[in-house]
Parts: C-alpha cells; structure tokens; sequence
C-alpha cells in the first residue's frame, strides 16, 4: 500500500565561484517570493522565502511516498520558481526533507535551553544556596554554561543528570526543625524514628522525676544519639523535656 | 561610523500570527526587520552572518506555511516558541 506523506522541503543554493552577484534588494526576489505562492493550492507552499546576496533558500511543502521523491519533486518545484523569477541557477548545497508530523513535533519542542541560576538550582535540589557552593566543589557537580557578573548558569539538563547520580546524604535539620523530625526526600516533613524513641525516653525519666543530667548520662548509656555533637549536654534535655506534656493534677 | 537605523515595527502589513512571533524576535531576541522600500518585509537575524528571511505580507492559503516559517526563523538562530519564565 503506498501511502502519501505531506514533506516539508528546505533547499539551499549557493552561489559557485564568479557566478553573477545578487543585491539584497533586487527586484528578483519579490519575483521568486511570488513565484512561489503560486503553488501554494497544489502543494502547500511557504510564502515566506528566505536569501542572502550569494544564497538562496526554499522550504516547500510537497505530497510524496518517501523523502527521496519528496526531495525531487521540491526541486522540481524550485527549479520552476527559479526559473520564473528570473534567478541564476545555483546549485543546491543543502537539503532536508521531514514529514508534516515530524516537522510538528520539532516545532512543539522549545528550541531554548532551560537554564537554571543560583537560587533556581538550590529550589530544584531542595537545598540552600550556600550549599550549592559546596556542591559546586564535588568534581561530578555540572559546571555552569556561563558565569554572569549576576552568577553561574547551569542548564537544566545538566542539574538533572546530576539528581540522577547524586548520593545525597542526609546533613544537617533545616533551621526551625524541631527534634524528632526530618524532612524526607520528597521535601516532605516526617518523623524521625530514632529521634521520637529519644524524646520518649526523656519524656518518661522526666515525668519520673529524673534531672537533667540523670537523663543525660539515661542517654549516652542507651546509644541515643544526641541532635548536635557527639554528647547529651542539660540544655538539650530540658529542651526536648519541655516539649512532654504534662500529667494531669490530682484533685 | 555609519550606525544603523532603529528597526521598524510590524504592522498591518504582515499576518497577525506572523507579527507575533516577529514582535517578539525584534524585542527580545535582537532581531530587527525592515519594511523600508520592499512590498515584501525582511527580517534580519540577530546573527548578521544568517541569511534574511521574507515575511509574507498575504496571509496564506495554506496554514502549513506558518510551521515553515518558523522552521526557518529556527534555522536561522532564533528562538519560538519563547521559553517559559520560571
């Protein structure tokens, strides 16, 4: 079964060596623009035609089984608007042929990069911007395509190969994360397990009548790891004892 | 030295849809286009060393002609459609 495919046809010509010189503003391209919407009811044609002084372009569009007809009937096509404009016949140097739907794809894509700065980086990592300048010294952390007086730019493509590959390693709570809470990879506030099972055992030496350094060397003794450095120290046990609720007063 | 002069704007002359992406190619993109003493309008690349590129001033039969011209304003360096702001 042959099925006919509408193409959209680009030829370039160029100028060969000692051939006549064009001006920009010779009256032959009005010609060959005209020419051209002559075909426009039989073979959809693109008015707009494109030129400089030693080239000339067509884009055209033809109905053909493959890109190889295609092609030839496009320079047919062009030959006779050539032809009828009164242009000297360069020889093409460029051809593309893509079909309708390949063509509407193409042109839904954006043909500009996204590009991303500083603070759009550490939105899209969920992290500040002063640890972007730490990443910035891991060697498999994408150079920016530019560094602006304003700041480095990175293309998107680049920040998200590196998500991709990223170990990322849980570091420090977020400032005004209270203990027993985390935030989770998907940016997410969640509790933190070990952290919950800590303030539960302060809560219960508290509500035991246990000082603060009781519950402190509690603690160390049963391996909680405390929110800062390597120790329990008093101010953060009354800070999570605090937080325990109260029991009731007898009547 | 000889500057050169200011670009001129797209009117009535060009198809609506072509105007906007010409608006947006002379304002934003550096482009420039010239109406001056041509029935046919030309845009000029921001990229001098591109070739000019004619607009239709009719607009066409055939809507397919449009996807062309992008294709060729594509070709030529500049950007449609414009990227989203964030």
């Amino acid at each position: 079964m042959i099925i006919h495919n509408s193409w959209s046809v680009h030829i370039e010509y160029a100028a060969p060596e000692g051939a006549e010189r064009l001006t920009h503003d010779d009256e032959r391209w009005d010609a060959f623009a005209d020419a051209g919407a002559d075909y426009a009811a039989n073979v959809g044609w693109d008015a707009s035609v494109p030129f400089e002084p030693d080239r000339y372009s067509v884009s055209l569009y033809v109905d053909a089984e493959d890109p190889f007809e295609a092609a030839g009937r496009a320079r047919d096509i062009a030959s006779k608007m050539v032809w009828d404009a009164g242009l000297p016949e360069w020889p093409a140097v460029r051809l593309e042929a893509k079909t309708e739907a390949e063509l509407d794809a193409e042109l839904a894509e954006p043909n500009f990069p996204l590009l991303l700065g500083a603070a759009e980086v550490a939105k899209y990592l969920g992290v500040t911007r002063q640890r972007i300048a730490e990443l910035r010294k891991r060697p498999d952390f994408p150079k920016p395509i530019v560094e602006l007086a304003a700041g480095p730019i990175w293309l998107q493509g680049a920040v998200s190969t590196f998500v991709e590959t990223w170990d990322r390693r849980p570091g420090r709570k977020p400032a005004g994360m209270p203990f027993g809470f985390r935030v989770a990879e998907d940016g997410q506030v969640a509790t933190d397990d070990h952290e919950q099972a800590a303030v539960q055992f302060v809560g219960s030496l508290h509500l035991a009548g246990a000082s603060a350094e009781e519950i402190a060397e509690r603690l160390e003794a049963a391996g909680f790891k405390p929110p800062e450095g390597d120790r329990w120290d008093t101010t953060t046990v009354r800070r999570i004892a605090a937080m325990t609720p109260k029991p009731a007063r007898r009547p | 030295m000889v500057k050169e002069k200011a670009t001129d704007r797209p009117g009535q002359q060009i198809p609506k849809e072509y105007r906007e992406v010409v608006e947006h190619l002379i304002t934003v993109q550096g482009w420039r286009y010239d109406k001056s003493g041509q029935r046919h309008p030309v845009l000029l690349p921001a990229d001098r060393g591109k070739a000019q590129l004619r607009v239709p001033t009719t607009p066409t039969r055939d809507p397919r002609a449009f996807k062309n011209f992008v294709a060729d304003v594509r070709r030529r360096g500049g950007v449609w459609p414009p990227p989203l702001g964030r």
